[in-house]
């Protein structure tokens, strides 16, 4: 009878055991994988080739599914980086910039990033040329 | 029968006299010790602060410094360098220091700029932007004025249209109404994180971390002060405006706006057509006109660098203490703003007389605003659009904001760039006064931004620390062992070159400042070192007093052994006459100063006993031998002196006035008063000098006024009695003088003289000696302040008003004395039985 | 000059009431010598100080100089009276040591009259007591006659009517004694009144009149 008793015991307890190991085992794995994930991935998209003095709109995104996020356009002509503090789970947003026109051809290399709860993306490069006059 | 050739009288007033003498002394002698151990006991219990010596590069001290002993509450804030990283290292590696905190100050630095928004207007709007800062007393204007417009598009180009200035081109949209503020710039002071953590227990761990790498420099971590001031308002001006959609289409006609482009960048294409077009629509009629004030010192801290918005109701908000979660914040963050900043001197404060006065050296052309101290704009590096061409670029990371606790203790260390206590007008303490955003406040704040010293090479050369507190190790309070401790440790510093404050004891004082432009304000200096002045300051005062206390006791007591023995000496040989012995004189002298002496001696003694009992100090009672001691000797001389010096008749003077004879011939009846004269004027101009000028060094301090508020009672007995028996000599000198003299009163009496012409004929005599006693005291407490304090003393009018007002008393004293010599002496026979 | 009647002065003691004078009555005209003679207690000396002014004689005393009745003046006129009307000559002198015969004889004006016509006063007094030569000199150098000389200048110095003189010779020997009362004899013929006191039985009949005391 005790021998029973305890037997049934060991066995409910390495079940009980097994089973949690599992699930923790699962659990980790869908977390790593989750943050494997999680490092969003920026996308840029616009012209690359505009005018001085004129406005134009180039779209950052993300590949996160971790919003809000945040989008970092810098158009690298020195005038700062803009930067959007998105609300809801919109994965990208439009910022405009107007580049200076000179006499000369320029290029400037514009970078966007995108930033969501847990991490931030790596940056992606566009280079931008303006025309001359 | 008990005989005693001393008048009861007499006997029992010396007796009297002496017991006080005895009993006093001996105290005093003992408070010499007592008193700097009490305030040694208070130093060990209250002033050892943070750390205890300041070192800084050689001569490192202001000239304010070197004659007051003080310190803005923020010195540390502005320095040149001058102490290596390797030497910081050397002092940090000793195995007697436990911390070595260094601190490099790197100039005033601005923030990465960043903008603020409005919340969006669907209605066509004017912005009128401009912004102010004030020093607490004056508003001034300040930065670029905007002007902006918004307005739905007809052609759907986008959604707003927007016309604004050069400046606000990719800032300022319709759907995120954004400004630029102008940039102001705050201390930065660069510490070494493990050591300030020692010496102030705050946790500055974040200046180790590395930034999230969004800028395209090199980032430097930094934290702002959490109570640190942005001195900036923003004045808003929204109009609503009637433009229609004909109207806009003509506007874009005549401005050359293409369907793809849009008024905003107009700027950039023709600045002339642009500015026009501003200026066409500034005769847009206004609608209605809203407007709001946001202030930036309520909302963010110095280095702030995240998101700024308004909420619908106009109020700034700091989007790290607020989050919006309805509404997506818009701006521009600019990297590159450290590319300059400001170096400034500190303000040359000048000292004349007791006042200290800061003149401006100039004001800003733009907003009018004085600087009180040399600016230098300098650059980090240099940038083209993004690119850096010259130097390495870098930016500020704000990582968190710090706080700084406000110290209350007796003696706070002046911790150099912590000081939070503010500076307000001598008028109106409601008034703070504070720096404005423009660059050389006469105010050193506190730092408002701290980064780590691991940068301060970079920037600021290979010399940059401008001091390391340090602290000992292995010392709990400011007791002898560790004073000498340190001492010795400051001496070895200071060797090596470095400038050295002892700053254990340092306690606070505000100081009145007449500031050019504000009037007087009050400031937060700090002394440095001022347990060590305090001590010696008022040692040099109690030593003074109970020497010259102990010397005008002698004085008396020779005084009147001398009078005894001179009274004695005639009663004396009318015995040898009558037939006594020598040797039963002299047991008859001995006998009646045995008791003379004996009785004041065991009452000191029965007194001192139950003091003793009271306080344990049994070392009193060696004080009462000793000074009794000294007195049988001075008995002993003084009879010794009137034994081989027979009454040699005076030579007079002749040829001068009968004044000047008077005194000449009496002049040896009169030299123990002319002594305590000179003793009292000494004391009496001597004291108050001293005291000012430790009052102006540094009494005032908390920790001054609590220890000299400990022992005045005592000195103040002490003084009592000094001037008590001064004037005794003196009044027993007029009397002993008079007495001599009561043949010439009669005389004068009988001759039909006036009293007022016997009045007039004796005190003048007096005033004639007095006036010479006082003088000479006067220029002997000159000398003596000169000698020991290195100070011209600037108040001779107060050295003369004292010592008129001593003249004037003893001229009353002796007056006294004098009506009541006439009456004895010329109603002298009527008590005579002829 | 003098006129004194019914003079009384008593004093209070513990142990009671002492009538040291009695119904003292004596007139002295101009330029007359009264000689008061007395054993030593009789009152002499007091006498001197009330007819002196310098103590009150009892009530019901009158004591007149000329217009001045003294026994009832105010202490200013009783000043003005001595400063003006009397000469003091002591028996100790009463010089000041610490100056020189000189400024002793001008001492009693001093304060009154000016320094240049003292001077010269001083020296004329000198003159007619023979010490010329002493002006110089202090107290400590003279002897006991020269002494008593200056003190007889000095109690001249303000032309006095009446000269008091209190045992002026008791410390002098015999010849500067007479030497003394010479001078005073001269004094009285040029019509100083003159009141001496002395115990000196000797001196007795010098003067006009004789008060003896008991």
């Amino acid at each position: 009878m005790k021998k029973k008793l305890f037997g049934s015991l060991v066995v409910s307890m390495s079940v009980f055991l097994l089973f949690s190991a599992g699930i923790y085992a699962s659990e980790t794995e869908n977390i790593e994988n989750n943050e494997l994930n999680a490092v969003p991935i920026a996308t840029f998209s616009g012209p690359t080739t505009v005018n001085g003095g004129e406005s134009n709109s180039w779209t950052v995104g993300t590949t996160s599914s971790y919003g809000p996020h945040t989008f970092y356009f810098n158009p690298g002509d020195g005038t700062g980086q803009k930067r959007l503090d998105g609300i809801g789970n919109g994965t990208s947003r439009v910022f405009s910039h107007t580049y200076r026109g000179t006499s000369n051809v320029k290029s400037y290399t514009a970078s966007a990033r995108t930033a969501d709860q847990l991490n931030i993306s790596d940056y992606v490069y566009k280079s931008i040329t303006v025309r001359a006059w | 029968m008990n005989i005693n050739l001393t008048r009861k009288g007499k006997r029992i007033q010396l007796m009297t006299l002496l017991f006080v003498i005895f009993l006093l002394i001996s105290l005093s002698i003992q408070s010499l010790n007592t008193a700097s151990k009490t305030i040694e006991q208070d130093i060990y219990d209250f002033s050892r602060g943070s750390y205890d010596i300041l070192l800084r590069p050689g001569d490192s001290r202001t000239d304010l410094e070197e004659e007051l002993g003080l310190v803005e509450e923020n010195y540390l804030g502005i320095g040149h360098g001058g102490i290596t990283l390797e030497q910081w290292q050397n002092v940090l590696n000793r195995d007697d220091v436990e911390v070595a905190a260094p601190v490099a100050a790197i100039g005033l630095y601005t923030a990465n700029e960043i903008t603020y928004s409005l919340p969006e207007r669907e209605d066509s709007v004017r912005y009128t932007v401009n912004y102010t800062t004030t020093d607490g007393v004056h508003t001034y204007p300040i930065g670029e004025s905007y002007t902006a417009y918004s307005f739905k598009d007809p052609n759907q180009f986008s959604t707003y249209s927007t016309i604004n200035s050069e400046s606000l081109v990719n800032v300022f949209s319709g759907e995120y109404p954004s400004f630029k503020f102008p940039l102001t710039y705050h201390q930065v002071v660069a510490i070494d994180v493990e050591e300030e953590n020692k010496l102030t227990g705050e946790d500055f761990s974040s200046l180790e971390t590395y930034g999230p790498g969004l800028a395209l420099f090199e980032e430097v971590p930094i934290l702002g002060l959490e109570n640190g001031n942005i001195p900036l308002k923003a004045s808003i001006q929204i109009d609503t405006i009637d433009l229609e959609d004909d109207e806009v289409r003509e506007l874009k006609r005549k401005y050359k706006i293409k369907d793809n482009s849009t008024f905003g960048s107009l700027s950039y294409r023709d600045k002339e057509l642009n500015e026009q077009l501003i200026d066409e629509m500034a005769e847009q009629e206004t609608v209605s006109t809203e407007t709001y004030s946001l202030d930036f010192s309520d909302v963010i801290t110095p280095f702030y660098d995240n998101y700024l918005y308004a909420d619908d109701d106009y109020r700034l908000i700091n989007y790290t203490e607020n989050p919006l979660e309805d509404r997506e914040i818009w701006g521009v963050i600019e990297s590159g703003s450290q590319e300059t900043y400001y170096d400034v001197e500190p303000v040359n404060y000048q000292l004349i007389g007791d006042k200290i006065s800061v003149k401006q050296l100039g004001t800003d052309e733009q907003s009018g605003i004085p600087y009180y101290r040399e600016i230098k704009e300098r650059n980090n590096f240099v940038l083209d659009g993004a690119e850096v061409i010259e130097g390495e670029g870098f930016t500020f990371y704000h990582v968190g904001n710090f706080e700084v606790d406000d110290h209350d203790d007796l003696a706070a260390s002046p911790l150099g760039i912590y000081g939070i206590q503010p500076t307000y007008l001598s008028e109106d303490r409601h008034t703070q006064i504070q720096p404005t955003a423009f660059p050389g406040s006469f105010i050193t704040t506190p730092a408002h931004g701290l980064i780590s010293i691991d940068w301060v090479e970079r920037l600021k050369g290979d010399k940059p620390i401008d001091a390391i507190r340090v602290k000992i190790a292995g010392i709990q309070g400011y007791d002898q062992v560790a004073s000498e401790k340190i001492k010795s440790m400051a001496t070895e510093f200071e060797e090596q070159g470095f400038t050295v404050d002892i700053v254990a004891g340092a306690s606070y004082q505000s100081l009145k400042i007449d500031v050019e432009g504000l009037g007087e304000v009050i400031q937060p200096w700090t002394t440095l070192g001022a347990a060590d002045t305090i001590l010696q300051s008022w040692d040099i005062v109690k030593i003074i007093l109970v020497t010259f206390f102990i010397l005008v006791s002698l004085i008396y007591m020779v005084f009147s052994f001398s009078h005894l023995i001179k009274t004695r000496r005639k009663e004396e040989s009318l015995l040898t006459s009558f037939g006594w012995k020598k040797e039963n004189i002299r047991k008859l002298r001995l006998k009646e100063w045995t008791g003379l002496l004996g009785i004041p001696f065991i009452l000191a003694f029965l007194v001192l006993l139950v003091i003793s009992l009271r306080t344990e100090e049994y070392v009193l009672f060696l004080n009462l031998i000793i000074i009794f001691t000294v007195t049988c000797l001075l008995m002993f001389l003084v009879s010794l002196f009137y034994k081989n010096n027979q009454n040699h008749p005076q030579k007079p003077l002749g040829n001068k006035t009968v004044t000047w004879q008077n005194a000449w011939y009496y002049r040896h009846l009169v030299s123990f008063s002319i002594v305590q004269i000179s003793v009292m004027s000494l004391i009496i101009i001597f004291l108050p000098l001293v005291i000012n000028l430790q009052e102006k060094r540094t009494v005032q301090t908390t920790l001054g006024g609590y220890v000299h508020g400990q022992m005045e009672g005592f000195y103040t007995v002490l003084l009592v009695f000094l001037f008590t028996v001064g004037i005794l000599t003196l009044i027993e000198t007029l009397i002993s003088l008079w007495k001599q003299r009561s043949d010439e009163m009669i005389l004068f009496h009988h001759i039909g003289w006036s009293n007022n012409q016997m009045y007039k004929f004796y005190l003048k005599e007096v005033a004639l000696w007095s006036a010479i006693s006082i003088l000479f005291g006067a220029i002997m407490s000159i000398c003596l302040y000169q000698f020991l304090f290195s100070q011209v003393v600037n108040t001779i009018i107060w050295v003369g008003v004292i010592s008129l007002i001593l003249f004037s008393f003893i001229l009353v004293v002796s007056f006294i004395v004098l009506i009541n010599m006439l009456r004895r002496t010329t109603k002298y026979w009527y008590k005579k039985v002829g | 000059m003098l006129n004194v009647g019914r003079l009384n002065k008593s004093y209070l003691t513990v142990s009671g009431e002492i009538s040291v004078l009695k119904n003292i009555n004596f007139k002295l005209d101009e330029g007359e010598w009264l000689t008061i003679i007395g054993r030593s207690g009789s009152g002499k000396t007091t006498l001197l100080q009330c007819l002196a002014g310098l103590i009150p004689a009892d009530q019901d005393s009158h004591i007149q100089f000329e217009d001045k009745l003294i026994h009832e003046a105010k202490e200013k006129d009783l000043q003005s009276y001595r400063r003006n009307d009397l000469g003091f000559i002591y028996q100790d002198y009463k010089l000041f040591d610490q100056f020189n015969c000189e400024l002793n004889v001008m001492l009693p004006l001093l304060p009154f009259e000016d320094k240049v016509k003292l001077k010269d006063k001083a020296h004329h007094l000198l003159q007619k007591v023979n010490l010329t030569e002493r002006i110089e000199h202090y107290p400590s150098q003279l002897s006991g006659g020269e002494k008593q000389r200056v003190a007889i200048a000095r109690a001249l110095i303000n032309d006095p009517k009446l000269l008091i003189c209190d045992e002026p010779t008791g410390n002098l020997d015999q010849h500067s004694r007479d030497e003394v009362i010479q001078l005073l004899k001269e004094l009285n013929r040029t019509g100083t009144s003159i009141i001496l006191v002395t115990h000196d039985q000797d001196l007795m009949d010098i003067g006009q009149q004789t008060l003896e005391l008991h």
